[in-house]
């Protein structure tokens, strides 16, 4: 695949909803004391009713602009941090939200065994800033958690 | 992903025409195509459905008015017969009509879920069906097609068609509630082309469906989209020789399609002023060709009108640009704090407004057309809780409610935001059942009441989409409804208020779901035959009922035991007059915030009915030689 000029640029800065939520999350031992030594190194979301807490990080570990790219996300009860929900589905979406529009791809989803998502696909396609979207749906109701991601 | 989507189309077109090659355009006619405005025929209520009869003839659905009327050619009034009710003969809301051979007209009445036929000169016949999803049952049947001894009917509640035989009987059932080939969301009209197929105009998904003969899914096009060939909520289906009439509703427009589904032709642009017509349109839903093909007949039933196009012979149509303003609001608001939300259907969005001055102030929109979470397909209704910033918007075609919440900060002064909600959460209804979020409220302990008209059932749900309470089912007696259309709560009282338009009256509950009492929105001396239509429901802060009445074009003020006390409005587009209104809600401090749907804007009363604001950019005509105000 031809890359575009500048794609070899790395470089995501994650500011806004995410910085300060993983801030707050890292100020709280409570989560923290709570996750495996496994997850310590993902970043943390707390969904925005409140209900489930997003680990996540990027596989490759920086953003590439305009290249493939994966997530690997674990769901976890906000009132029980330290327990991987089992029974909820997951799905993950970005958009720029000043350009009106989304990534150009359908990500896939794949749970293993482990009850982690493992998300391939993702392709963000130019800078800007992003926002990335975890929808988790239990029992009929979906609930979306949320981080902002700015890609020079 | 909306060129996908195209091209996914074109492939299934492609498809159809693989398989029934031989099909070519038919000839042009000589005298051009249909598209020069000729007359406008006034004075019918309502109308949301033509069809062309022998001798010229017009059959027009005065939906309104709960009549049949004919017209001749030239448009004078020959007959009509029909009465609000549900003995055989008399009709409820009837939104659809066809005429067979032998010149017997085929009526859908709406409201009384059933299909009726009358001789030429209005004489009953026969008629079947009635409330139901079984085979042979309909829920708010519309659109009508009689072709080789069969009968059509666009099941639009129950989202399908279904085939009947001349004796009523059920011969065959076409397509489920979906948004696959095959399914539909809310059918309006169906015609059998000169090739036998049948076209269904599956509106709530924006597209054309073909199938053949035994109801197999031959094929689709259109998109949502305002570009030629794109389509949003096409709601009725002529036969132009061998070309298709759309009816383009939310685009304002007639498309000819050729039958290769091309968009080949198109006429008519939305109406610029309020009332404004000659050419221009304000939503319309019908049409027919008359049996010399010489006029097309489109029907307008918020303008009380239907307008008449003729050949265009050598004139040539100036096009309107494609991309039009739009900015309708929705029929539902609610205010809650310092907070108004507010539907605007065109733009697939919600507005919200900060309410603490005179008059209403947008501070933001949000929400974009698709699937998707924290996407609208059709979002009818909101309500909102001001404390939280959190508002609560249904989608019918999606069967959920999504909660949103604004990003907004008190101390700081009033100011547009852009991006200014948050996708919260989505509750997907078909958890429960199939249920269609028609009209949804809340209350201080977070419980949502979720009213369905097509079922005729409420559902008060909590946030995790435990069911707290239901009830009602369709019918006539207390605790049942017909086709309900609003609901309020009065927590100071404990009471559920449910606007049972069908049966013409409001019903009270208490939270768990027992009835209280009912009563008929109407002024006493109209008495309980009087007009007593009803639409939106909003409760003061001392319980007093606003209701709005859409046929009389005014508020009903009643006491929270159902006494009437006064009305405002009454029809005209001057301030303080409304124009079917729909919608209604009140604020904390007891002003009255309205859906003036016909008048396309929100107006704000305050507590004695005098009109203090208006929402809204369009604006009464102004003739030359007017006095500027």
């Amino acid at each position: 695949m031809n890359r575009r000029p500048g794609a070899g640029r790395r470089v995501a800065r994650m500011t806004g909803t995410l910085a300060c939520l993983a801030a707050a999350s890292c100020a709280t031992p409570r989560h923290e004391a709570a996750l495996p030594p496994a997850v310590t190194p993902d970043r943390l979301v707390t969904s925005n009713d409140g209900a489930f807490i997003i680990a996540w990080r990027i596989e490759p570990e920086t953003l590439p602009l305009n290249e493939a790219f994966g997530l690997r996300i674990e769901v976890r009860d906000a009132r029980q941090p330290g327990i991987p929900l089992r029974d909820v589905m997951l799905s993950v979406d970005a958009a720029m939200p000043e350009h009106g529009h989304g990534m150009n791809v359908i990500p896939g989803v794949m749970r293993d065994r482990d009850g982690v998502f493992h998300i391939r696909d993702m392709r963000f396609h130019m800078p800007g800033r992003w926002e990335l979207y975890f929808d988790v749906s239990r029992g009929g109701v979906t609930e979306r958690a949320q981080v902002e991601v700015h890609l020079e | 992903m909306i060129v996908n989507c195209v091209a996914v189309r074109a492939l299934e077109w492609a498809m159809v025409l693989q398989a029934l090659p031989g099909l070519a355009c038919g000839p042009e006619r000589a005298d051009g195509p249909l598209g020069r405005f000729d007359r406008t025929i006034v004075d019918v209520s309502g109308p949301e459905a033509v069809a062309a009869g022998p001798d010229g003839e017009v059959v027009i659905c005065e939906t309104g008015a709960h009549l049949i009327s004919v017209f001749d050619q030239a448009g004078r009034l020959l007959r009509s017969w029909g009465e609000c009710g549900q003995a055989p003969g008399q009709l409820d809301s009837p939104a659809g009509v066809a005429v067979d051979g032998a010149g017997r007209i085929v009526v859908a009445d709406t409201g009384n879920h059933r299909v009726q036929v009358f001789d030429r000169d209005g004489s009953f016949l026969s008629e079947w069906s009635g409330y139901g999803r079984d085979a042979g049952r309909l829920i708010n049947p519309t659109g009508v097609a009689v072709h080789g001894g069969l009968i059509y009917i666009a099941d639009t509640g129950n989202h399908r068609v279904q085939v009947f035989g001349a004796d009523g009987a059920s011969v065959r059932i076409i397509g489920q509630r979906g948004r696959e080939n095959g399914q539909f969301m809310s059918p309006t009209a169906v015609a059998v082309g000169p090739d036998g197929r049948l076209y269904v105009a599956d509106t709530y998904n924006h597209r054309v469906q073909v199938f053949d003969a035994d109801g197999r899914f031959l094929g689709a096009w259109g998109e949502y989209g305002p570009f030629p060939g794109l389509l949003a909520y096409p709601t009725g289906l002529a036969w132009d020789g061998e070309l298709l009439l759309v009816v383009d509703s939310r685009n304002h427009r007639i498309q000819a399609f050729n039958e290769r589904g091309e968009a080949v032709h198109e006429w008519g642009s939305h109406a610029l002023w309020l009332r404004d017509g000659e050419g221009r349109f304000e939503t319309p839903t019908g049409i027919a060709v008359t049996a010399d093909g010489a006029f097309a007949i489109v029907t307008e039933p918020l303008e009380d009108r239907c307008q008449v196009f003729g050949r265009l012979g050598d004139q040539t149509l100036e096009l309107p640009p494609p991309v039009r303003e739009q900015s309708h609001f929705g029929q539902r608001l609610m205010a809650d704090g310092d907070l108004l939300v507010l539907p605007e259907p065109d733009l697939h969005a919600i507005g919200a407004y900060n309410i603490t001055g005179e008059v209403p102030i947008l501070i933001g929109k949000f929400g974009v057309l698709g699937a998707g979470f924290g996407q609208l397909l059709h979002a009818p209704a909101v309500c909102a809780d001001a404390t939280t910033s959190d508002v609560f918007v249904s989608d019918v075609a999606l069967g959920r409610v999504q909660k949103f919440r604004l990003k907004r900060d008190d101390r700081e002064q009033l100011k547009y935001i852009a991006n200014i909600s948050r996708f919260v959460k989505s509750f997907n209804l078909a958890a429960i059942g199939p249920i269609t979020p028609t009209a949804i409220t809340r209350d201080r302990a977070g419980r949502m009441y979720v009213l369905d008209a097509e079922s005729c059932r409420l559902h008060v749900l909590d946030e995790d989409l435990a069911v707290v309470a239901a009830w009602g089912e369709y019918g006539h007696e207390p605790g049942r409804f017909r086709g309900p259309t609003d609901v309020a709560i009065d927590e100071a009282r404990q009471r559920v208020y449910i606007v049972d338009r069908g049966n013409r009256r409001v019903q009270a509950f208490d939270p768990a779901g027992a009835f209280q009492f009912a009563f008929v929105p109407a002024p006493a001396a109209e008495g309980i035959d009087g007009a007593g239509d009803c639409w939106g429901i909003a409760v003061g802060p001392d319980g007093a009922l606003f209701i709005t009445d859409p046929t009389a074009h005014r508020i009903g003020v009643f006491g929270p035991d159902g006494t009437y006390v006064e009305s405002w409005g009454g029809q005209g587009e001057d301030e303080g007059r409304l124009f079917k209104p729909r919608g209604i809600t009140c604020g904390p401090d007891g002003r009255i915030y309205v859906s003036d749907f016909g008048n396309h804007r929100v107006q704000v009363f305050d507590p004695s009915g005098r009109s203090s604001a208006m929402l809204g950019w369009r604006k009464p005509r102004k003739l030359p030689g007017d006095a500027d105000e």
